[in-house]
């Protein structure tokens, strides 16, 4: 586990990450987010279930984290 | 150091766009949750009238005659619109007591397509969901309310861009999804509350931001009637509201012209803002999932149904349309709908996490000032 200190020295095994190191996870989030909520405006049936599966990433990958967060005390 | 500099004013920015707005998001998002399933709880209400069942060709009567009756159930009533539902043969008659309807006061009478027996009627009064539509669109303050929740809107959206622009400094040397759970309480919502914040930014922002056009419904329709209606209304300076000679009429002319668009509702000559007072707007749609969203005003002359005038939408219309179920989540059935309450409510988490953070960052400031920036402790290097 990595901690930083309100100083800013963060455990030396850890090297600081890059812009798009940090904002790629959330981009690919993002385009899928943005992808589900456009697919299902355009049809139904295949497109409706495209666009659910697209949006229920950033759902999914709240509740995984989350759920971890509250038990990997 | 400048670095830090704009660190801390960027926090700054988030920290009081997101202050600013926070009861008023939370408010939002707490009645948008119930407005989410409000078919559903119509439906479970019985708000919703069904017709009886007949074969299936059974033929319909006039449009005229469906009124006919209606006004039949309150005499020298004035006729606002007639809306054609697609899914049964049911036509709802809007009437006002008076030439221009106080809000929401009007009633609703239900009429049946095929036998012009009236079904139902609905007397102007508010129910539970109304009250809690009435709150999230304009808190019962009228234009100024919905306005002014369209700034909330952009105050939001402010605080979302803040959010994401710190979420680098924060992350920089954290792998994605860490949570910092043993260090203490403030760490675990601070990393929970950026995790959260940015897996559904590209919601909120979505949801924000059509929010806030929404709000822009009865400006933006007064800017088309004003810019479409005085050239069309010239001929007819000083005239009185002219009555309509048959909206069955009106209808056919206008399907005959357009025979792939169904016909959605007839407003009805009037001189409130909603009309036209000497022609009757017949709203079209679309057939496909998306078309049948986007709907086209078709004007025909009250007294000459041969005379019809189909006006392009202008683009701030058609931008308005696409907003609706951007923000209402009702266009992809209801597993749609249940990804929609569940961002809702990890929106609720993000807030509430975000003043929980705020106060006790305040806390720690008091206590030890010299910890208290915000910034200081992702250390950006």
């Amino acid at each position: 586990m990595t901690r930083i200190a309100p100083g800013g020295t963060a455990s030396p095994h850890f090297r600081p990450r890059s812009t798009w190191q940090v904002f790629r996870a959330p981009l690919a989030v993002g385009l899928a987010a943005a992808a589900g909520l456009t697919f299902a405006l355009f049809g139904d049936g295949v497109w409706d279930a495209v666009s659910w599966v697209a949006l229920s990433i950033p759902v999914v990958l709240s509740l995984i984290y989350g759920l971890r967060a509250a038990g990997g005390r | 150091m400048a670095r830090a500099r704009t660190i801390r004013l960027w926090s700054s920015v988030h920290t009081w766009t997101s202050l600013a707005s926070m009861l008023f998001l939370l408010m939002l998002c707490i009645t948008g949750l119930p407005l989410i399933f409000h078919d559903e709880i119509d439906d479970w209400l019985e708000r919703e009238i069904a017709a009886p069942d007949m074969p299936a060709d059974t033929p319909r009567v006039s449009l005229d005659r469906a009124i006919a009756a209606a006004q039949a159930r309150f005499p020298g009533q004035y006729v606002l619109f007639a809306s054609l539902q697609q899914s049964e043969p049911l036509v709802t008659v809007a009437l006002s007591p008076t030439p221009v309807p106080a809000p929401g006061a009007f009633h609703r009478v239900t009429i049946d397509a095929r036998t012009a027996a009236v079904l139902g009627e609905e007397a102007p009064h508010l129910d539970v969901m109304d009250i809690v539509l009435r709150i999230h669109k304009d808190m019962f303050a009228g234009l100024p309310g919905e306005l002014f929740l369209g700034v909330i809107g952009l105050v939001l959206v402010l605080s979302l861009i803040s959010g994401v622009v710190l979420y680098g400094p924060f992350m920089r040397k954290l792998a994605f999804g860490t949570v910092r759970g043993h260090a203490s309480p403030r760490l675990r919502w601070l990393d929970t509350h950026n995790l959260l914040g940015i897996l559904t930014v590209t919601w909120m922002l979505a949801v924000g931001l059509t929010g806030t056009i929404n709000t822009l419904a009865t400006p933006l329709f007064d800017l088309w009637r004003a810019q479409l209606l005085p050239s069309l209304l010239a001929p007819y300076q000083g005239r009185p509201v002219a009555k309509a000679a048959s909206v069955e009429a009106a209808v056919t002319a206008v399907r005959t012209r357009f025979p792939d668009r169904l016909i959605s509702s007839v407003t009805l000559p009037t001189a409130a803002r909603f009309g036209s007072p000497q022609h009757l707007i017949v709203w079209t749609k679309g057939r496909t999932p998306f078309s049948a969203r986007m709907l086209r005003p078709v004007l025909v002359e009250a007294e000459d149904a041969e005379r019809i005038v189909s006006p392009e939408v202008p683009w701030y219309l058609q931008g308005l349309q696409v907003s609706r179920p951007l923000h209402f989540g009702d266009y992809g059935g209801w597993p749609l709908k249940i990804i929609w309450a569940l961002l809702d409510l990890i929106a609720i988490i993000v807030l509430g996490s975000g003043v929980y953070l705020w106060a006790a960052r305040r806390r720690v400031a008091r206590r030890n000032p010299s910890l208290a920036v915000d910034a200081g402790e992702a250390a950006p290097s």
